[in-house]
């Protein structure tokens, strides 16, 4: 706390009071999960992704709340994540029904990404996903399935019909959760569609107490693409190879199975809504500018014959001052796409349930690029969470939340 | 030719005017500044819809209703709160599930009923405090290492045994439409349980269904 106190002294004077409730929750939760070494590095990554949530105007506020809360589980402080998904999710699972921000997204002046960021169908479904990571940390898992199933509602918006509700991730989340819960006909259900989608993966066994989660990879990247940037395009996320996990816990090797890739469900989704509205912004924008050569042609043609038209200077301004304004009108449609995106989340999920051998309290990963090369640096121990039922989670990632390809908030 | 001149100028001043009016409208986001004015705390009824933000989930409007139900439900059922003696009754959220789609801390349902029907049976109905149990055996541990006095109530052999438990569950039933609608039915039982021959005693249902749209900009 003394360090916390000395760099709040240090800091800028916009850090708001409710910066500081955060950071004083990131700070208590990371001395506990970082060794001495590396605290003063933790205290700064912390401060710097509250900074930007405090930063942040309603626009992007959820965004940066969304990714310091990843920041914050991936460096071990469960409350201040908690927290920031909580306020997060308010805003994701709020109705926008006639809001002035969406109003004003949706009008030819405003680029799509002047409305509030509550993310694309896969981020809002990330959303519910980790904070049902978290309560199934508290052992909470019957909120924990609530979120699951939550999310899935989220992936229920697909343009493409085969991809609405295929977020098997939740599927095989809920079904844990049932599982765990001893409600073995509702995890059946969870586990049967599943089953649809990941038929090669193998769904938990009845006596299965433990559940390893592990993510890999970066961020898939959302791009503008098209004229003046007016469509989405999605990118995989750059400067990773890891695409399986090992894990060893007391002498017993397991390969999780791939059972999400985010980047594959966040490119599926097909057409989007707004993507009518802002074609025919584009369209107006496309009008406008040919009005506007055409005038100005006109009246450049005209000039020469202006003495023989009666008053014909007016004229020819009036027609000039039309053109103008064509090509103002033109310049000032908006038609650029949003691509703000939730930059730390991962490229894939991996999981695999197992009966927990008594003595287990850590497990060893390993990474492994598409060949099957070993990637010895991303190797790590990682703690086990059991929870008072006596459930296991293991969860890690492959690299830090800070690792991203672009800077953290941008 | 004067009068052209002049003629000119209004209309250059005219698009002047125009531009810098549609300018001062599409200025760049970024450089906007929010300067919407705050709001002072005020206080919301708990049984009308929020006004900040509204959702397809459970809120406390559907609480304070369902509960409000519930609570008439079992005082006008015979045989409970009549009955000589009064029965013992535990209401908590232990036998109470949530199998829905709403995160939602239980506790908000069963506290509120159990504390609803204890003001409102004026001792027709015994709620044993289960859920404190703890906080119990913790006492009377002091009182029997005679670390405290019996008080004056005086002391029993075990604490007291229920007649009848409250269980339930909370189910939802999702939808969502290509066009952005979303809803969601929920339906929660209420049953109370003898707890020596198991027999449903009184059961009740709160259902209510939400449906919603967001804005394009989001579907």
């Amino acid at each position: 706390m003394t360090l916390f106190t000395a760099r709040r002294k240090a800091s800028s004077n916009n850090t708001s009071a409710a910066c500081g409730r955060f950071i004083c929750l990131f700070v208590v939760g990371a001395a506990a999960a970082f060794a001495q070494p590396n605290y003063a590095q933790t205290v700064d990554v912390l401060e710097q992704a509250m900074r930007k949530v405090t930063q942040a105007d309603a626009r992007g506020k959820v965004m940066h709340q969304l990714q310091a809360a990843t920041v914050a589980l991936d460096f071990g402080n469960r409350p201040a994540a908690t927290a920031l998904f909580d306020e997060a999710l308010a805003s994701i699972s709020a109705v926008y029904a006639q809001t002035t921000q969406a109003a004003r997204a949706r009008s030819l002046w405003y680029n799509e990404g002047s409305k509030d960021f509550k993310g694309e169908p896969y981020e809002r479904v990330m959303a519910h996903y980790y904070r049902g990571l978290v309560d199934m940390m508290s052992g909470d898992y019957e909120n924990a399935r609530a979120s699951f199933k939550s999310g899935l509602m989220q992936d229920a918006f697909a343009e493409e019909e085969q991809h609405r509700a295929d977020f098997a991730l939740m599927l095989y989340l809920e079904g844990w959760c049932s599982l765990r819960l001893g409600a073995p006909a509702l995890a059946k259900e969870a586990f049967d569609e599943f089953s649809k989608l990941r038929p090669n993966v193998p769904i938990p066994a009845a006596d299965h107490d433990t559940l390893i989660l592990v993510e890999t990879g970066k961020a898939p990247r959302k791009l503008q693409d098209g004229v003046g940037g007016n469509k989405l395009v999605y990118r995989q996320g750059k400067r990773f190879s890891e695409r399986a996990v090992g894990v060893e816990m007391l002498g017993i090797s397991m390969k999780p199975f791939l059972i999400e890739s985010i980047f594959w469900q966040a490119s599926t989704r097909g057409g989007r809504a707004i993507d009518g509205i802002i074609d025919g912004k584009l369209q107006l924008k496309s009008n406008a500018e040919a009005l506007s050569t055409m005038v100005a042609d006109v009246a450049n043609n005209l000039q020469p014959y202006a003495p023989l038209i009666n008053r014909g200077g007016g004229a020819l301004a009036g027609v000039a001052a039309v053109a103008g304004l064509a090509a103002l009108i033109s310049s000032n449609i908006g038609t650029r796409a949003d691509s703000r995106y939730w930059n730390n989340l991962p490229d894939a999920v991996h999981a695999v349930t197992i009966t927990r051998p008594p003595s287990a309290t850590d497990a060893r990963l390993s990474f492994f690029d598409e060949t099957a090369r070993p990637l010895p640096a991303l190797d790590r121990n990682v703690s086990l969470i059991v929870d008072a039922a006596g459930g296991g989670l293991l969860w890690s990632r492959s690299r830090r939340a800070t690792d991203i390809d672009v800077k953290l908030g941008e | 030719m004067r009068h052209i001149t002049i003629s000119s100028h209004k209309t250059g001043f005219a698009a002047i005017a125009v531009s810098v009016l549609l300018s001062a409208c599409a200025t760049d986001q970024t450089s906007r500044v929010n300067n919407t004015a705050g709001r002072p705390t005020i206080y919301e009824d708990v049984k009308t819809p929020s006004s900040a933000a509204q959702g397809i989930g459970i809120e406390s409007q559907d609480i304070a209703s369902m509960t409000d139900q519930m609570m008439r439900d079992i005082l006008a059922t015979p045989g409970l709160a009549d009955r000589t003696p009064p029965p013992r009754i535990i209401v908590d959220s232990a036998f109470f599930t949530n199998e829905s789609s709403s995160r939602l801390n239980k506790n908000l349902i069963t506290d509120r009923m159990r504390v609803e029907l204890t003001r409102a049976s004026r001792g027709r109905l015994i709620f044993v405090g289960r859920h404190l149990a703890n906080m119990v055996e913790a006492e009377r541990q002091l009182k029997r290492d005679g670390v405290t006095d019996a008080g004056t109530i005086g002391k029993t052999k075990g604490t007291a045994g229920v007649d009848y438990r409250l269980g339930g569950r909370i189910a939802s039933l999702d939808a969502a439409g290509k066009s952005g609608v979303v809803s969601r039915y929920q339906q929660i039982t209420f049953e109370l349980l003898d707890m020596e021959n198991g027999t449903i005693v009184w059961s009740g249902i709160y259902e209510f269904k939400k449906s919603a749209q967001d804005d394009i900009i989001y579907r």
